[in-house]
């Protein structure tokens, strides 16, 4: 399934521009990006809950633009997962298979009674509905309504209802965003499992990067409605397409120091081109490249987080190991880096530039 | 084309509303020769204001307007200066019951005014009230509605706000109305719609209570009109229901959103 | 408690819990007791008849008559007023989206026979049905369709009156409808589509319809609770007539109490009008508490 070249406009505003991806069969892939980057729209086109403003939609090289979400086979776990508060556990996960193989005529109760075509289909549809339930635990709770779960069983049921009719690709937007410290953490490998399992081709939208890094087998960083990188979780972080993803990607923000004589003194390229190097990858070195002043260090138990302002006045981060021995502020300490652990952007339009160790 | 047929429809029904109201206002603006015709016709070929100036001027239809005026007006300051600190101490004080008095006002809910006519009127003549705007007003001064809308207004206020103006040195009635009073103002506001709305249509009450068509409110009165003209001054009657039903449409077409809000959402009560 | 404390709390709600006791409390009271006796007003004896009163309304033809009549009205008025209400719901929610001025002016127009002076707009439609005046009757006989006589018919006049509260309450249930519709999570509509709702017909029964339940059985109520206690339409276009077709409870409770001064009678048929609405609201708790709480 792709998009190929797809924007979205609401009025004057472009919410997603001139975008592109391929979902192949069995991958699993994340679609990353912060809030209003264009994420969301972009997987509501995928489901087709929008109409793209230009481009295609494919699935198997057919144009599926106009057709609608149901018609795409197209599964879709919500954030707020979006269950019918009214119908049971079974109900709701039973609800994609009633809509699409019963008639209108057929759904209405006691249809069964009547005809034996229809009391088939509703055996496989309730044999089909069991197997899913199992998979995710949720036989015992079949028989409650959404309102008497925890949100962790309302997650599976949303997940359940999503997997029921086998679709051809999964799209889960933000499925963990409404789950606390403890379930995000199993709940991911849950969801990896699952992926592993059905071979179905995932899709997770998050804003999240940890959510991304650790389930995805590639990741499609978004920026302002424009794939910024995609590429495997390995490659994002450790090599980033640009200054915005480099930025982006990273428990602590990458430091980048502008051209000078500074940048220069970790790279001989830093005299025309923007400097990056991560925090964890800066350390207080006596026969570092360096001089900066400490303002202020926290420890934060595994790690200390260590404020420095160079000479020049730029402003940088560097983390080292936790420890509660930290020198007093005002400080003048030298910092070094890896040459393989640092990053070079063009100055001008920020675009990766490969530097050899 | 879908959504064409959708408009088609909906105003088809809007037109079919508005009709009682176009009637009025095209019969009051008609001559009389053209309202007693064979061939009658939706809008007044020759409008004309005369019948206002004849209801104004030879009808009691001012009388009628000053009297709903009074009469709401009257009943509206009395169930608020009633209900607001007692709504105050149910929301924010502790006392000794304090339950029983909310549940009785739960209770009183599920009765409308049209059970208690009987002994009231009769309270009322044992007493010599009636046939006076005493009799109109005073009944409605308890307002189990009222409590309970500002009740639960009052009990939104944050705790602390309270409490800062009693460590501010102010006495409990003077929080009622200086502080909570005017922090529920959206609430007092819906509730003094639906109050004035209800009392100036109504019509139960006042046939019971008066019998003086010089204390009648505005429906009353448009009845003892339209007994008195008989049929004669169609005109000068359609003029008169223009202006009894044209302050609160008016006050509606001005603030449709607080209006619906306060008859809609004040909704236990029709 | 100190004694200022105690003093204060009385000053507060000491006047609304006299007014509660002598306006709803004791009246209430009274009338029940009033219920069991012959007392005229304006008689100096009282005495007690048992259940005279209420053998005597469910008894006569009057008594059921007016019970009969008053069943009728609230029958028609509820299905059609929260019927209309819902469909005039619907079609300005969708109408919004594409037009929401037109929409809004609408709204405001449905809403009108709410805000305005029941009794004047009665007096209007009076005009409106008049056999000889009125534009009903001039269009319809122009249509080549009878004419009847809506307030004056005897099997037409119930009709009439229904048709009338149908008008005036729509616009009521509709305010209350579209508050529902507003409140359903769009994410739902998102999930039905996914799931294969692809017809409005479908997304309405999966949707919209199961998530109106509470707002459906509230306005339903509210419905009932109001055409129980018709009484303005009837006081101002029929009183009651002809030969009491359009006599209904409110009404017969005003004639008898107030125009014919039987207190004891009076009251008897405002203790069965009271039980009829308690058992509504009892109907009504018991009915949200059981079904449509999906929480």
């Amino acid at each position: 399934m792709s998009l190929c070249n797809v924007s979205k406009r609401f009025g004057d505003t472009t919410v997603v521009s001139d975008f592109s991806l391929d979902l192949f069969a069995g991958e699993f892939v994340a679609l990353l990006g912060a809030s209003g980057s264009g994420k969301s729209t972009t997987l509501r086109m995928l489901a087709g809950l929008e109409r793209p403003s230009s481009g295609k939609v494919l699935m198997d090289g057919v144009d599926v633009t106009d057709l609608r979400p149901a018609a795409r086979n197209i599964a879709l776990m919500f954030q707020s997962y979006a269950l019918y508060p009214h119908l049971s556990v079974r109900q709701n996960i039973a609800t994609p298979l009633r809509q699409t193989r019963l008639s209108a005529a057929a759904r209405l109760p006691g249809a069964g009674l009547l005809s034996g075509q229809v009391r088939k289909a509703e055996s496989e549809i309730n044999a089909r509905t069991q197997s899913v339930a199992q998979m995710l635990r949720l036989d015992g709770l079949l028989e409650r309504r959404p309102g008497q779960l925890s949100g962790g069983q309302q997650q599976r049921v949303a997940l359940a209802r999503a997997l029921v009719r086998d679709p051809s690709a999964f799209l889960l937007d933000e499925p963990l965003s409404n789950l606390d410290t403890a379930l995000r953490h199993s709940t991911r490998e849950e969801i990896r499992d699952l992926h592993r399992r059905t071979g179905h081709a995932f899709l997770l939208v998050t804003h999240d990067q940890t959510d991304a890094l650790s389930m995805a087998d590639r990741i499609v960083v978004m920026i302002a409605g424009r794939v910024a990188q995609c590429a495997s979780a390995a490659d994002i972080y450790h090599r980033p397409a640009n200054r915005e993803v480099a930025r982006f990607i990273g428990a602590h923000r990458m430091n980048i120091l502008p051209p000078g004589v500074e940048a220069a003194s970790f790279h001989p390229r830093g005299m025309q081109d923007d400097i990056g190097i991560r925090p964890e990858a800066l350390q207080a070195d006596p026969n570092g490249a360096l001089l900066a002043t400490l303002t202020n260090a926290a420890f934060h138990g595994e790690e200390t987080l260590l404020r420095l302002r160079t000479d020049a006045g730029a402003e940088l981060l560097a983390v080292t190991e936790g420890t509660a021995s930290l020198p007093p502020q005002g400080t003048k300490m030298r910092f070094g880096a890896q040459a393989a652990r640092l990053h070079c952007f063009d100055a001008a339009t920020g675009l990766r530039k490969e530097i050899k160790a | 084309m879908k959504r064409m047929v959708l408009l088609g429809l909906l105003a088809l029904g809007a037109v079919v509303v508005l009709l009682p109201f176009i009637w009025m206002v095209s019969v009051s603006l008609k001559p009389q020769a053209e309202i007693f015709t064979s061939s009658v016709t939706l809008l007044p070929r020759a409008p004309t204001l005369a019948n206002y100036w004849q209801a104004i001027t030879q009808t009691a239809i001012p009388r009628y307007l000053l009297n709903g005026a009074l009469v709401t007006g009257g009943i509206l300051v009395l169930q608020l200066l009633v209900s607001v600190p007692c709504a105050y101490a149910l929301a924010h004080r502790r006392f000794r019951g304090r339950g029983v008095l909310f549940a009785a006002i739960l209770a009183a809910l599920l009765a409308p005014f049209h059970v208690t006519a009987i002994p009231i009127f009769l309270g009322l003549a044992q007493l010599g009230w009636l046939n006076s705007y005493t009799a109109l007003i005073l009944p409605f001064t308890a307002t189990a509605f009222g409590l309970f809308l500002l009740r639960q207004a009052f009990a939104r206020i944050p705790r602390d706000l309270i409490d800062a103006a009693r460590v501010d040195g102010m006495g409990e009635m003077a929080i009622a109305w200086r502080i909570a009073f005017p922090l529920a103002m959206p609430t007092v506001i819906a509730f003094a719609i639906f109050s004035v709305t209800a009392h100036w249509n109504d019509l139960f009450w006042p046939m019971i209570a008066t019998t003086d068509p010089q204390l009648a409110t505005p429906p009353r009165g448009i009845l003892f009109f339209r007994d008195a003209e008989s049929g004669d001054a169609p005109g000068p009657l359609m003029a008169g229901a223009v202006l009894v039903t044209a302050p609160l449409v008016l006050a509606f077409l001005l603030s449709q959103r607080r209006f619906t809000q306060g008859l809609a959402n004040t909704g236990l009560k029709g | 408690m100190n004694m200022r404390e105690s003093m204060s709390t009385l000053l507060l709600t000491g006047p609304a819990a006299l007014a509660l006791v002598l306006c709803v409390f004791l009246p209430v009271a009274v009338v029940f007791v009033l219920a069991f006796t012959n007392y005229q007003i304006g008689a100096p004896g009282i005495g007690w008849v048992g259940l005279d009163n209420f053998a005597q309304l469910f008894g006569s033809r009057m008594g059921r008559n007016a019970i009969l009549n008053t069943l009728t009205y609230v029958s028609i008025v509820i299905p059609a007023s929260v019927g209309l209400g819902l469909l005039v719901a619907l079609g300005l929610h969708a109408l919004a989206r594409s037009l929401p001025r037109v929409s809004e002016m609408l709204k405001a127009v449905y809403f009108l026979p709410v805000a305005a002076t029941l009794v004047a707009m009665a007096v209007s439609w009076q005009m409106l049905l008049h056999p000889s005046l009125g534009l009903v009757n001039t269009w319809s006989s122009a249509l080549g369709l009878p004419a009847p006589l809506w307030l004056s018919d005897r099997g037409l006049v119930l009709y009439t009156l229904s048709a009338i509260g149908i008008w005036q309450s729509v616009g009521y249930n509709m305010v209350l409808f579209l508050a529902g519709l507003a409140a359903i999570q769009p994410s739902l509509y998102d999930a039905a589509e996914v799931d294969g709702a692809t017809s409005g017909w479908a997304r309405f029964w999966l949707v919209t319809w199961p998530m109106l339940g509470p707002t459906t059985l509230f306005v339903m109520v509210v419905t009932a609770a109001s055409a129980f206690r018709v009484f303005e339409t009837v006081a101002t276009l029929t009183k009651g007539g002809p030969a009491f077709a359009s006599d209904t409870i409110v009404y017969a409770l005003y004639r008898e109490g107030f125009v014919y001064f039987k207190a004891g009678y009076a009251s008897a048929i405002t203790v069965v009008f009271f039980l009829a609405l308690l058992l509504l609201t009892a109907l009504q708790i018991w009915v949200i508490e059981r079904k449509v709480h999906y929480r």
